[in-house]
């Protein structure tokens, strides 16, 4: 066990007010950390991370999931006491002891951010709801592969006692567990098809005809269905595979038609039949991707499944949007959204606006397969969870 | 037997289409009624500003801190009422402040409704009407327009992912127009039906009560639901010490006002809340200030009244304890699973059993039995060529041929009120046609 932090550092306004520097815990060889705001009073008073109570309900979360509290690292987004728990700009100052812990954890793959305040703290964010940030696994850029993934702080459940929050708490560390395992294995890449020419646009259409069940997923430039025009439309039918072409698209900034006018014709044609016929299609919350197909075309989709809405009725208590689900039930996948955001530097407010202005092609309809690769994968395993039901 | 399997392929999914369908429609907005109300509502507005800057001075009315300072300084409005409060078994005077969590002086709708009632200051009902016209104005006049679309309707949208299963509309929030005031009639006006098409409204009556009549099998208000008693007026007169006959004579007349107590209980007792929020609902819904002792006296009366209730809301406990979850009738499940953590806190225990009681009660009626009555009545409504326009809680509004409206008002009622399993009971409709949203 190692101890990172300097007990004379007078970085920031901090050190007036401290009685110890709390040092980051680091235990070399662990694959997990966690990550919270910084010391409270116990932890000011002895100068150890984590052994207040709300240390106390982390250990408790560790051991319920069966890791041993002491073979994990602990560290602080601020090593000294902040007055009312509150984080200032200057503080930013103490990520040099964040990093120089890394260092040290040369096998560290995940590490769980506790709190809206210390993802803020490591995201540089200025605003977030620990409601919409929950669950959802990320990457950033300056941290390589290391996976961060939210979690409520523990605190939070001293405050104000929720057994909901504290269900959504202990489960993170299972998910977070499931995770770890997952990332070990190695499997077989993505197979993502780009439809970019009509040659190849005749064929995946007839390939698509064929089909007896697959998922479905638009991007559109809105949340808003009688607003928003179509990117990409994308499949999938077999796990890690899928198909995907765009509709409208970014030229010089501005929005065109990506195909000329016969092609448009035999895309909507072809999906107008699909669509009336018997075949199966499994969404993620398909009534908007219905009603976006209804606002633009006349005709919409008759959904056999939806993953969001199987996941919500199978446990009421968790998130339901795409990425969350997809850490919980396929844990390898956990993270390849967060990659994506990164790359256009997007933060939640844009992913809602005009985030599809700054991208690429070519990762549009990456990202867009990749929903609708996920959403095949979840149906199978929700179908499956609500057959057994008792 | 219904399962979380069957609920989900027979219900949650085709519900899914139902409301995917009134999104899409959506509801033709009258705009120069629109208009109107806008420029009503506005004078309205500045005349009450005017009335109320009598009192005060001119203050800013929407800074909370300056009409604290107005009202419990210049005007010298004491910050407080005089009330009980439980200790143990006792009851002792207790001053109820008028104040937040954090200390600071509260001016909310509780507090402005305690000033009118209690110390009966003209400037409380003033800021109250104010208030509430603001609210309207910004979000169902100002607000509106923005969601008008460009084929003139607005298409609200509809999230199915609650927890009991009713959906809730969004952008904008249609369940936020008040249905008790003048007000909130003025602005469902502006809704109106597409031409040559009627709305009917459907309501079932009572039915949460209902289901838990029937689930509790209570010994007095299963069979007063099945002879078509007024359960509101029975719980009045066990309350009261007033004969059913006299409360029912009186209904509308001189006791009203009593009727309206024991009504406000009996739904807070499905949908879960102490003496204390029985207070606020009678103060927020019937201007009615009732201390808390004597709030707590009503509950204990409504238990006298029904002893049914109790052992069920014991037998929920005892489930939801053993399971860790509570299952409606549907086979919806929500879990709790702290509920067998060993030091668990009381007042923590009690809510989790009025959260699981109401998953049982409402989440099986107003949620998952409306939504299967919903796609019910949507395929014989698609056959006669009409759809829904809109749907709240558990009231359906559909849109009829004109000419239709007398026959499918029949088959509706029919098909409504036909017990499915797993409801064992005939639940009585209200049925209301017209061609505004208000006059439904």
């Amino acid at each position: 066990m190692l101890r990172i932090g300097d007990e004379n550092c007078t970085l920031c306004s901090l050190c007036e007010t401290r009685i110890n520097v709390v040092k980051n815990v680091i235990v070399p060889e662990t694959e997990i950390a966690v990550l919270g705001l910084g010391p409270g009073e116990n932890e000011d008073f002895e100068g150890t991370p984590f052994v207040g109570r709300a240390g106390q309900k982390l250990k408790e979360a560790l051991y319920k999931n069966g890791i041993n509290p002491s073979d994990i690292s602990y560290l602080n987004s601020v090593l000294c006491r902040p007055p009312n728990n509150k984080l200032k700009k200057d503080y930013i100052i103490c990520l040099k002891y964040f990093e120089e812990s890394l260092k040290e954890m040369p096998n560290i793959k995940i590490i769980m951010v506790l709190g809206v305040d210390a993802y803020k703290f490591i995201t540089g964010k200025t605003k977030a709801a620990m409601s919409s940030i929950y669950s959802i696994p990320f990457k950033l850029e300056k941290y390589g592969d290391i996976l961060f993934y939210p979690n409520y702080h523990p605190a939070a459940l001293l405050y104000k006692p929720d057994h909901i929050i504290e269900e959504k708490f202990v489960g993170g560390f299972r998910i977070m567990k499931e995770m770890l395992e997952a990332s070990k294995t190695i499997t077989k890449k993505n197979n993502y098809k780009h439809i970019l020419n009509p040659e190849h646009l005749d064929i995946a259409l007839n390939v698509l005809k064929r089909q007896e069940f697959f998922s479905f997923d638009l991007e559109t430039t809105s949340l808003v269905p009688h607003q928003a025009k179509i990117l990409s439309f994308n499949f999938s039918w077999e796990e890690k595979t899928g198909i995907a072409f765009p509709y409208y698209y970014i030229n010089n900034g501005n929005l065109e038609y990506f195909w000329e006018e016969e092609q448009r014709n035999k895309i909507i044609e072809t999906l107008k039949e699909i669509f009336s016929s018997d075949v199966k299609v499994t969404t993620q919350n398909g009534k908007y991707d219905s009603l976006v197909l209804k606002h633009n075309f006349g005709f919409g989709i008759k959904i056999a499944f939806d993953t969001m809405l199987a996941s919500f009725l199978l446990d009421s208590n968790q998130n339901f949007n795409l990425d969350s689900i997809t850490a919980r039930e396929i844990p390898e996948e956990a993270g390849v959204k967060s990659e994506f955001w990164n790359s256009i530097n997007a933060d939640e407010e844009q992913r809602k606006e005009d985030w599809y202005l700054k991208i690429s092609l070519e990762d549009l309809l990456d990202y867009g397969i990749h929903d609708a690769d996920v959403t095949y994968r979840l149906t199978k395993i929700l179908a499956r969870r609500l057959n057994n039901v008792e | 037997m219904w399962n979380e399997k069957r609920l989900f392929y027979e219900i949650i999914l085709p519900f899914s289409r139902v409301l995917e369908d009134i999104e899409y429609y959506g509801m033709i907005v009258d705009k120069e009624k629109l208009e109107e109300l806008k420029e009503d509502f506005e004078k309205k507005s500045k005349r009450l500003e005017f009335e109320i800057f009598e009192h005060t001075g001119n203050i800013n009315l929407n800074s909370s801190k300056q009409l604290a300072e107005a009202l419990f300084g210049r005007l010298g409005i004491p910050d407080y009422i005089e009330d009980f409060e439980r200790e143990k078994k006792e009851w002792i005077p207790f001053k109820d402040e008028f104040r937040t969590e954090k200390g600071s002086h509260s001016v909310d709708v509780v507090v402005l409704k305690k000033i009118k009632e209690i110390h009966q200051h003209p400037v409380a009902e003033l800021i109250l009407q104010y208030r509430s016209l603001q609210t309207l104005l910004s979000k169902f006049v100002y607000g509106l327009e923005k969601y008008i679309h460009n084929d003139g309707r607005i298409h609200s949208s509809f999230f199915q992912l609650t927890k009991g299963g009713r959906p809730e509309s969004s952008k904008p929030n249609l369940l936020q127009i008040p249905s008790r005031d003048k007000l909130g009639r003025k602005i469902k006006e502006i809704f109106i039906s597409d031409e040559g098409y009627t709305i009917i409204h459907m309501d079932y009556s009572a039915m949460e009560l209902r289901f838990l009549a029937w689930l509790a099998k209570d010994p007095v208000m299963l069979p007063a639901f099945e002879n078509g008693k007024d359960v509101h007026s029975i719980t009045t007169s066990t309350v009261f010490g007033i004969p059913y006959e006299e409360v029912m004579a009186g209904k509308d007349g001189v006791h009203k006002t009593k009727r309206f107590c024991a009504k406000t209980t009996n739904f807070l007792i499905i949908f879960g809340g102490s003496y204390a929020t029985l207070q606020e609902q009678l103060l927020k819904y019937g201007d009615l200030y009732i201390n808390r002792k004597e709030c707590s006296r009503f509950i204990e009366g409504f238990y006298d009244t029904y002893p049914g209730v109790a052992p069920f809301q014991k037998k929920v406990e005892y489930l939801v304890k053993t399971h860790g979850y509570m299952k409606n009738l549907f086979g919806r499940r929500r879990y709790f699973d702290s509920v067998k953590n060993d030091n668990l806190d009381n007042s923590v225990l009690s809510s989790i059993v009025r959260k699981a009681s109401s998953h049982l009660i409402q989440g099986s009626s107003s949620g998952d039995y409306s939504a299967l009555k919903a796609v019910e009545l949507d395929k014989v409504l698609k056959s006669f060529g009409g759809r829904f326009f809109n749907i709240l809680y558990d009231g359906f509004y559909v849109l009829v041929k004109d000419k239709d409206v007398n026959e499918f008002k029949t088959i509706m009622g029919d098909i409504l009120s036909k017990p499915e399993d797993p409801v064992k009971i005939i639940l009585p409709v209200d049925i209301k046609t017209g061609k505004k949203w208000s006059e439904v």
